[in-house]
């Protein structure tokens, strides 16, 4: 995972302890002068404080498939069918930044009267629903986990986010945005989890840019299988309603027409490009992840409009497959467009029309797969 | 002291910018800074390690002058600062 050339992303920056493997390290430690022995101790010290750390971090992971050497599949979908079990636990984080907060309302409690816990209650199970019915996903985690989530996070926040272990949102300053409860930003910040359980991706260039992509996906899939509306029906849109009364612009992201989601004088114009032409470089936003998800989100909206009927069904199969099938938490988008070609081929077959025409949309937006 | 506040990120994949001048706050409230934004304070958060699934959190940039006019620069994850410094971003 350390590939770049200082590790910040991790949050160290010995360089060393990226490229240098432990068994070599404790060579160091036995064999070298003093300050070399004394430099490896302390990486090593380090590192085993890192592993430390991630062991008590709730990551997913990718299990072999006996059958085939080589391959790997996430824990998902690889176990066996489970029932099931949706637990929601909504907080009143009280406009703290403390997570989670006050409990408000637990799974099969009453509404709470708050708007907004209420709306990430109801959301939290559209969500759940969509994973459960269309894909057999017990929960985020493939195992039930429960869906955990605060509202009224902070003060003013514009934002929400998933943390690793919870879903959190702000209430908006009122004026750039006004809420952040609304069902596709919900269905994107779960989306988070089920990429952490499926192996995950690293959240930096373009890897960081699919793992957007893939929560605006599915964050757009859950909107349109609530409201019964086909590729044509749906409005493609991240994040409708949730600008401020003021702002010019009708939502955060359009998978149909990245780049055209907004043009303000508070907010600029929506970053997006379309095609690989216009991808943008840039160390803001940890490489751009939320502008350059773009690309993928339109190749899923072109293909969707290529096989037409509902977008959650075979467009939907064919991604959350390649998610689950993607042991690759540093891949490109090309990489990326090779997995989603091979679960058209997995499901379809080789040279099926879902084939021919997911290769037909990555071209679209330039990707040759 | 002088702290200057960028982030960049978020679902929205905007931030903020905001500069906080010590000097003009209430003595409760300058202590408060001084302790949330101690450069050795700021240079250990920087080494925490924000958890490898999290995503749409933002990234903060501080800048923070002494009082002796050395200036320090880090770059922290929302996930890694302290609950009560985050509240005093947004108080401030």
């Amino acid at each position: 995972m350390c590939m770049s050339s200082d590790c910040r992303h991790f949050g160290h920056r010995h360089s060393i302890q990226c490229i240098v493997p432990p068994h070599m390290l404790k060579v160091l430690a036995l064999r070298g002068d003093d300050a070399t022995a004394k430099m490896a101790k302390a990486l090593l010290q380090q590192n085993e404080k890192l592993r430390e750390e991630r062991a008590e971090q709730p990551v997913g992971g990718m299990v072999a498939v006996q059958s085939a050497p080589g391959v790997f599949v996430s824990n998902a979908l690889a176990a066996a069918p489970q029932p099931a079990t949706l637990k929601r636990e909504i907080f009143d984080g009280g406009q703290r930044a403390t997570l989670p907060g006050t409990r408000l309302r637990g799974e099969g409690d009453p509404p709470s009267g708050d708007a907004s816990a209420d709306a990430a209650y109801d959301g939290a199970g559209d969500v759940f629903d969509l994973y459960s019915a269309e894909f057999s996903r017990n929960s985020l985690d493939g195992n039930g986990l429960t869906l955990t989530a605060t509202v009224h996070h902070r003060r003013n926040y514009n934002n929400a986010f998933w943390d690793g272990r919870q879903m959190a949102y702000g209430d908006g300053d009122g004026r750039i945005f006004q809420t952040f409860t609304e069902l596709s930003v919900i269905g994107h910040e779960m989306t988070h989890g089920v990429v952490q359980f499926s192996g995950g991706l690293d959240y930096q260039g373009q890897s960081g840019a699919l793992n957007e992509s893939i929560a605006d996906v599915f964050g757009s899939l859950v909107l349109q299988r609530k409201h019964g509306q086909d590729v044509g029906d749906a409005d493609w849109l991240v994040g409708k309603g949730i600008l401020g009364p003021t702002i010019n612009g009708v939502a955060l992201r359009s998978l149909k027409a990245p780049g055209t989601a907004y043009s303000d004088v508070l907010l600029g114009k929506d970053p997006q490009p379309y095609h690989m032409d216009l991808f943008v470089t840039t160390t803001d936003d940890n490489g751009g992840v939320h502008i350059n998800s773009g690309i993928p989100n339109h190749a899923f909206f072109l293909y969707c409009v290529y096989l037409g009927g509902n977008a959650w069904e075979r467009p939907g199969q064919i991604w959350y497959r390649a998610l689950q099938k993607l042991n690759n938490p540093m891949a490109t988008f090309a990489e990326w467009a090779a997995e989603t070609v091979d679960a058209a081929i997995e499901l379809h077959g080789m040279g099926s029309l879902e084939m021919v025409m997911l290769r037909r949309a990555w071209k679209l937006v330039g990707i040759a797969v | 002291m002088i702290v200057k506040i960028t982030s960049s990120g978020g679902l929205p994949g905007m931030g903020i910018d905001k500069t906080i001048d010590g000097g003009r706050l209430p003595a409760a409230m300058q202590a408060k800074l001084q302790a949330a934004f101690d450069p050795a304070v700021l240079r250990r958060l920087e080494q925490a390690t924000p958890h490898p699934g999290a995503a749409d959190m933002h990234d903060y940039r501080v800048t923070v002058t002494d009082d002796s006019g050395a200036v320090h620069r880090f770059k922290l994850s929302e996930a890694s600062m302290p609950a009560e410094t985050l509240d005093l971003i947004d108080d401030l």
